[in-house]
């Protein structure tokens, strides 16, 4: 029954989203529950299908704060046939402003070419619950120093937490003037399981104008549709420069950490009026909070937006990290430099620093991290360039910045046709690209080339200015001997600090050229005279001596029999050694082929010592049976020569040598046991015979092995 | 008994050659000790020592290339050779680019970067010690069986491989040659009419990789490959070739074989 009731509903269901597409599609809203506490967040959510969705305009009811910017959204598609129907659904962060009954308003969207609108939402709006503390004042203002020196720059900082924030555009403060040209925001955003936040700050680049007490007054920021009141800062101004030492914080706790503390970025430059070509040092700092359980930084897709330098020669100096305090707070500040040189004057503009991150919170959990994502810009900086003075004196090749000039001769005593460097070394803070070589003086001695330049940057001074050394290399070849001189020129170059064009002389520099074939003190080979060297000279270098033999000469004649011989060598001795320790190993495990292998040799050492025996008959007898007994791995004592004959005929020996054998064995029998002693002659045939027979048998079983 | 002493004739009168070369080059007749060092070239002798003789004969001579092919022989034949390295850099020093030598192939590099600095004669010997050596264990192990007794017998056997390898290798090294003089074309392909792809200098070492009816393909150390003529070069060998190109400038072309060797050197064993 529930199974039908089930499909039937399904049914019903598929129906209905048919109908939706024919009809052009459908919009929705809803919230979780109709009965919401004034001033919690919850969510609304709004859903839309259709073909085509232009997506929902929220509108704002009474009574009512729906967080429009930046709401969570799910998107599905489904295809069907030809038609693809799309669903939307977000979800709002909204929040009640008064208790009673607060009417969500229809929500509009565009489906299919046509205006849907949901039905409105009647909630009911209950007052907070008594005992709950009053809700924390969601605006802030605080200035970056307490104490400030009259013409130094310091910071205000506005910060709001909620939705639908807005943040003044500039302050007006009695005492206190805010350029314009320069501010700093930053977004953070989260959101869980009751509603979405975000946190919006703007920091104010502030002067003071008067020494005394300033007061910063209430600023008003609107707030999920409130205007709140920040509280107001008193500054001290003072007219001296020194800075003063704040007071000794105590470490704050963790509760007291905001949002915007977590991570922030800063961009800054050292001047805002310049002239052109004057180095303008540009910093950008990323602030990361330095705290256990809080890890943050860049997540893969966040968007970095370096700032543009349109108008200005770059030069990217080495990225730093390190760490410093802000406020009670430990960060790892991460810094880039470049060095900005305006190529022309007017209004330039370094761009606006946008930086996306996140920081991960852990919150006493092993699993799960809260995330913060962050949104944050800084900038844009405007630059006032200012054209150089028109009234350049002669010789001023475009340097600007502040230079101090050295030259030197390589030597002061050459030979003629003999080239030297002369290097000037310009060296300071400045665009090392906009230095060009000083005019160099006609000589009538020498001819001189144009010179080399090379430069590198050398280090950044306190006033954050980057020392460079430009070296202009001329090479001079003296034409005349005699005493000459590099007259004295003219380094000229613009001074933005005085604001007056400089003019430092060079030299002069005195040399003595010898005469072409006197010895010089020191010579200088140029770098393409090599060539000419060696055609002068080939030998200039020195080789080493020639070598004597210890030993008689002989032609070479490789063997072509040696070598192998020595490789086949080892291989021939191992394989006769496997040979043999095979065979070995045979033996000491068959015995049978053992004795049948020492047989003949064992049996013909018996019959040697025959002749010399006491009983000669007996001693042959025991040597053929033992030969026998061992030929065919028979047990030789008791063996009669019935049972040779026996053993003959079962392992088919030739009927001819077993009867020779047999007889031979009873002819011994006859002398042992009838008491028939043989004759030597006997004997000697009987030997023989005995022999033969040996021969025959060992090679009438090898036969029968083979066979 | 009567090849013997034939041998034993030609191997003083090799002796009296090399001698008579020193003191030709000792009285600055180096075109003579060119002449008479070629000789004992020509008629088999294989030493370091005469090629290296060889070359300070050529440097004095002013024939760098040939100078550089006969150290590079040298140092091929014994890599330790006393001042056959300083002399050879000495010379690279004087040619116009100082091209440094091409270098063998990667496998060779990584596997024999030990050898450099080892005779042939030496990774022989290794080779055959290591042999002999493998095989007696192998024969040990069929007496009586100890432990580890296998794994020597591996590492034996593997270093057996390696310096047979190493012995292989300088055995028939890569085939080097030198530009014997300035701007030596090198082409497209095998033809005078072909476009000319870069320019040898005198001195300049190149990897042979390839000849063909008078014509080889060389490659440089910086990768650079094309054809050139064999008489441009001073092929450094194995075998050692005597230099087709004699260049123009006085030297050995012009120099008349020391009367006191005329007719006294064996005629080389045509065989």
């Amino acid at each position: 029954m529930v199974r039908a009731l089930k499909a039937i509903t399904l049914i019903g269901a598929t129906l209905m989203s048919a109908d939706s597409w024919g009809q052009g599609g459908s919009i929705r809203s809803w919230v979780d529950s109709t009965e919401v506490v004034q001033d919690r967040p919850f969510w609304l959510f709004v859903e839309a299908s259709g073909e085509t969705i232009e997506m929902p305009q929220i509108t704002q009811g009474e009574g009512l704060v729906i967080n429009s910017s930046r709401p969570q959204q799910t998107t599905s598609v489904t295809i069907g046939g030809r038609r693809r129907l799309q669903t939307i659904k977000l979800s709002y962060s909204t929040m009640a402003l008064r208790p009673g009954e607060v009417i969500v308003p229809p929500q509009k969207a565009r489906i299919n070419g046509r205006v849907l609108q949901t039905e409105p939402i009647t909630l009911n709006v209950l007052p907070p619950p008594e005992g709950t503390p009053p809700r924390p004042n969601p605006v802030r203002a605080w200035v970056s120093e307490p104490k400030v020196a009259v013409g130094e720059p310091f910071w205000i900082y506005l910060e709001a937490t909620g939705s639908e924030i807005t943040l003044p555009g500039t302050l007006e403060i009695e005492g206190i003037t805010i350029d314009p040209r320069n501010s700093k925001q930053s977004m953070s955003f989260s959101s869980g399981r009751r509603g979405q936040g975000t946190t919006k700050k703007r920091g104010f680049y502030a002067i003071a104008t008067r020494p005394g007490k300033i007061t910063v007054p209430p600023i008003e920021i609107r707030v999920s549709g409130r205007t709140f009141e920040t509280e107001a800062i008193e500054i001290t101004a003072e007219e001296s420069t020194v800075a003063s030492v704040p007071p000794a914080q105590e470490t704050p706790s963790a509760a007291e950490l905001k949002q915007d503390d977590l991570v922030f970025i800063e961009m800054d430059i050292n001047k805002y009026e310049v002239y052109q070509g004057e180095p303008v040092l540009l910093t950008k700092q990323l602030w990361r909070i330095k705290y256990r359980r809080i890890s943050s930084g860049p997540y893969r897709g966040g968007l970095i937006v370096d700032p543009t330098t349109e108008g200005f020669y770059v030069h990217n100096l080495e990225p730093g990290a390190f760490e410093a305090m802000r406020g009670p707070w430990t960060y790892e500040v991460t810094e880039t430099r470049k060095l900005l040189y305006p190529t022309r004057a007017g209004s330039l503009r370094v761009g606006q620093w946008h930086w996306e991150g996140i920081a991960l919170i852990n919150r006493h959990s092993i699993i799960t991290n809260d995330k913060l994502y962050f949104e944050l810009d800084a900038g844009p900086i405007d630059i006032k360039v200012k054209r150089l003075p028109k009234s350049a004196p002669p010789g001023f090749t475009g340097a600007v910045g502040e230079f101090d000039v050295s030259a030197s001769l390589e030597t002061e005593s050459v030979t003629q046709g003999v080239p030297l460097k002369f290097t000037l070394t310009v060296r300071g803070w400045g665009n090392p690209d906009a230095i060009g070589a000083p005019e160099f003086p006609e000589l009538a001695w020498a001819s001189s080339n144009k010179p080399e330049a090379t430069h590198r940057f050398l280090k950044r001074t306190g006033d954050g200015e980057l020392q460079m050394a430009k070296y202009f290399t001329y090479t001079l070849t003296p034409l005349k001997y005699g005493a000459a001189t590099v007259p004295s020129f003219n380094f000229v170059y613009f001074n933005p600090k005085s604001e007056v064009y400089v003019r430092k002389a060079i030299g002069p520099f005195e040399l003595e050229v010898l005469r072409s074939g006197e010895v010089a003190q020191r010579l200088v080979i140029p770098s393409g005279a090599g060539i000419i060297e060696r055609n002068i000279d080939i030998l200039a270098e020195d080789i080493q001596p020639l070598l004597g033999l210890s030993r008689s000469i002989d032609v070479n004649r490789p063997s072509r029999v040696a070598l192998p011989s020595v490789l086949a060598a080892p291989v021939l001795i191992y394989l006769g050694l496997s040979l043999f320790m095979l065979r070995r190993r045979r033996f000491a495990t068959n015995i049978a082929l053992a004795r049948a292998h020492k047989a003949k040799t064992s049996g013909l050492k018996r019959l040697r010592g025959v002749a010399e025996a006491d009983e000669p008959a007996d001693a042959l007898y025991r040597a053929l049976i033992g030969f026998v007994g061992d030929l065919f791995n028979l047990e030789e004592y008791g063996l009669t020569s019935a049972d040779v004959t026996r053993e003959f005929e079962n392992r088919s020996i030739d009927p001819g040598l077993s009867e020779r054998t047999v007889r031979i064995l009873k002819a011994c029998e006859r002398a042992r046991y009838a008491s028939q002693e043989l004759s030597g002659d006997e004997i000697t045939a009987l030997l023989s015979a005995a022999k033969a027979c040996m021969n025959e048998l060992k090679s009438s079983k090898k036969k029968a092995r083979r066979s | 008994m009567s090849v013997l002493l034939s041998m034993l004739m030609a191997a003083s009168i090799l002796d009296v050659s090399f001698d008579a070369a020193t003191k030709a080059y000792n009285e600055d007749n180096y075109a003579e000790a060119v002449t008479v060092l070629e000789q004992l070239v020509a008629y088999g002798v294989v030493e370091p020592e005469v090629f290296y003789n060889l070359g300070n004969a050529y440097y004095r001579s002013g024939r760098l290339a040939h100078a550089i092919a006969n150290y590079e022989r040298a140092l091929q034949l014994n890599p330790r050779l006393e001042g056959a390295q300083e002399n050879l850099d000495a010379s690279i020093r004087q040619t116009e680019r100082g091209l440094s030598r091409p270098q063998p192939p990667d496998w060779e590099q990584s596997l024999l970067f030990w050898h450099d600095n080892i005779r042939r004669e030496t990774s022989l010997r290794l080779a055959v010690l290591a042999w002999c050596l493998l095989w007696a264990l192998l024969a040990i192990r069929q007496v009586r069986r100890f432990p580890y007794l296998r794994r020597s017998a591996l590492a034996l056997g593997l270093l057996a491989a390696i310096f047979s390898t190493s012995w292989w290798v300088k055995s028939s090294p890569q085939q080097l040659a030198v530009a014997a003089h300035r701007g030596v074309p090198v082409r497209y392909g095998v033809s005078d009419t072909e476009t000319v792809r870069f320019e040898l200098y005198e001195g300049d070492r190149v990897v042979i990789d390839r000849r063909h009816k008078g014509w080889a393909r060389v490659e440089t150390a910086g990768g650079e490959r094309g054809w050139t003529r064999d008489e441009y070069l001073v092929f450094v060998g194995p075998p050692y070739e005597r230099p087709s190109y004699q260049g123009t400038e006085a030297g050995p072309q012009n120099a008349s074989t020391d009367p006191r060797l005329e007719g006294v050197l064996p005629q080389k064993d045509a065989s």
